[in-house]
């Protein structure tokens, strides 16, 4: 049995080098399916990055009436947290909101607070959620509770967000099933290419499997080293995923980051591939190895007649 | 040593490849098989190894009926026969030694012994220089040796050759014919497929002619007929 074992590994190895431009086309095809396969979980990445980004620059912001004592809104913040899909909380002084108001409005900070004896702003909530899909539902109940909505300055913004905050919602969703459609078709995509691929290689070497038959090779002396040299072709192909993802991956992270995120969020690939290297590449590997194997088992039913 | 009786070989939907063929070869024979293409000179190999089965009759070698035999004692049957072709069937991506010694490794023979076994036949066949030489650095006449060494690893009783000359110019081809005729005077039984005249009546063995599936002639000492 182990002799058997280390034959077949032996015959695996001796194929994989000795057929060299064989195996140089079967780990191009394969190297560029897992190029496409590492683009798509990247796109993904900086999809959800984008999107906590943007999440994080969406709130809702509740303004007082100026008579609201702090009192009242400390009450009403608690009462607020009760709600799961609060996230946080951030209460706005009146002076806060003065000095934010005089930064965002120099010139008309000047010809109207002179006027005004007293600081016309109140207080303000800025609410978080933890999701973007739950500001509907939040908004909703601060709508629906008159106890909260007497107490607003202006009312009306919050329809304007609730609005925005919907149809943000969908956007998301709608880029999140797209996204998925891509992924399915490309999976499907590239079962073929590796199935063919492995069919190819195969293929070409039918007179061989046909001679050692005729010399008495058992079905297994013949499949194993196919299945070993399969194996191969997937250790080495991500092994050279990894080189290009290491040479590839701090690039991407600069060009992303200067020419699309410069401002709003900085893109880090390099070190979420890094921290999830197990994740990613050990999934890669498993489904890679099932594939060629049996793309190899399949192909090879043809020549052996099983 | 062979045994056929009343074999028939059909090819769908009426095309007798052989018909009714019988005759039995005794152990230690050099018996040539002429006849020209399409005469079943192939088929009858095929079925002598069990690459195709018999429509009809009765197949025994060395006393086993292989008529029907199971697929998985095919290999079985191809390590107690030694069988060469024209076109050489060497496995183009192993060395001289490795093709020899293939037939071994896949029957769980030690490799101390393998290379004991290998050596002493490369060195019949006079290719012990060439043994880590690859298929296509070798000539013609070099490759039908490693063949012959190959097919006698497992020290068979049978020694098959299907036209082992016919991509051969006439020196490599008597080189050949030398060879099988050493195998056969250790005892191997030696069946020649050939349409090579010159070779036939030079060797003035036992010659079984056949014509469009038919055995039209059995001579002990004989010459090439047709």
């Amino acid at each position: 049995m182990i002799r058997t074992i280390v034959r077949v590994t032996k015959y695996a190895f001796q194929n994989f080098f000795r057929n060299f431009w064989l195996t140089v086309a079967t780990l191009i095809v394969i190297l560029i399916f897992l190029t496409l396969v590492n683009v798509v979980i990247s796109i993904n990445y900086m999809k959800s990055v984008a999107l906590e980004a943007f999440s994080e620059r969406i709130d809702i912001s509740l303004d007082f009436k100026q008579t609201i004592t702090e009192y009242e809104i400390l009450a009403l913040q608690d009462a607020l947290k009760k709600n799961e899909a609060v996230k946080s909380i951030e209460m706005i002084t009146p002076d806060e909101n003065l000095f934010s108001f005089q930064s965002r409005y120099p010139e008309l900070s000047e010809k109207i607070l002179p006027v005004l004896d007293t600081n016309p702003l109140g207080y303000s909530l800025i609410i978080r959620a933890r999701e973007i899909e739950d500001y509907a539902g939040i908004l909703d109940s601060i709508e629906s509770d008159s106890s909260i909505t007497d107490l607003l300055y202006a009312a009306p913004q919050l329809l304007d967000t609730r609005a925005i905050t919907v149809t943000l919602a969908a956007v998301i969703e709608k880029i999140n099933q797209v996204a998925s459609g891509f992924a399915v078709i490309f999976f499907f995509i590239a079962i073929v290419i590796i199935f063919n691929s492995i069919r190819v290689s195969i293929y070409t070497q039918r007179e061989e499997i046909n001679i050692m038959r005729l010399v008495g090779a058992t079905n297994t002396f013949v499949r194993l080293p196919f299945m070993i040299e399969a194996a191969l072709y997937s250790i080495v192909a991500l092994a050279l995923m990894t080189i290009l993802a290491v040479i590839a991956l701090p690039l991407v992270d600069a060009f992303m980051n200067e020419k699309i995120f410069a401002g709003f969020t900085t893109l880090d690939v390099s070190n979420f591939y890094s921290t999830h290297y197990i994740e990613i590449f050990g999934t890669q590997f498993l489904g890679l190895i099932f594939l060629t194997a049996a793309s190899t088992i399949y192909a090879l039913r043809r020549y052996l007649r099983v | 040593m062979i045994e056929l009786r009343e074999v028939t070989k059909r090819y769908p939907p009426k095309t007798f490849a052989l018909n009714a063929i019988s005759l039995s070869v005794a152990p230690g024979e050099f018996v040539s098989v002429v006849g020209q293409s399409g005469s079943g000179k192939s088929t009858l190999i095929k079925l002598l190894m069990a690459d195709e089965r018999p429509s009809e009759g009765h197949i025994i070698l060395g006393g086993w009926d292989i008529t029907r035999i199971k697929k998985r004692e095919i290999p079985v049957l191809r390590k107690q026969i030694g069988v060469i072709f024209q076109d050489f069937k060497l496995l183009q991506s192993k060395t001289v030694f490795e093709n020899v010694s293939f037939p071994l490794e896949v029957s769980g023979h030690r490799t101390a012994e393998i290379r004991k076994v290998v050596t002493q036949l490369l060195a019949l066949v006079n290719l012990s220089k060439k043994k880590t030489s690859f298929p296509h650095q070798l000539s013609g006449g070099e490759k039908q040796r490693v063949a012959i060494a190959r097919s006698m690893v497992h020290r068979p009783k049978l020694l098959m050759a299907d036209e082992p000359t016919g991509n051969l110019d006439a020196i490599h081809s008597r080189e050949i014919i030398d060879l099988l005729q050493k195998i056969n005077s250790f005892g191997t039984t030696v069946l020649l497929v050939t349409h090579d005249r010159e070779i036939v009546n030079m060797l003035n063995k036992r010659v079984l002619t056949l014509d469009s599936g038919h055995l039209i002639s059995d001579q002990r000492r004989g010459k090439y007929l047709l």
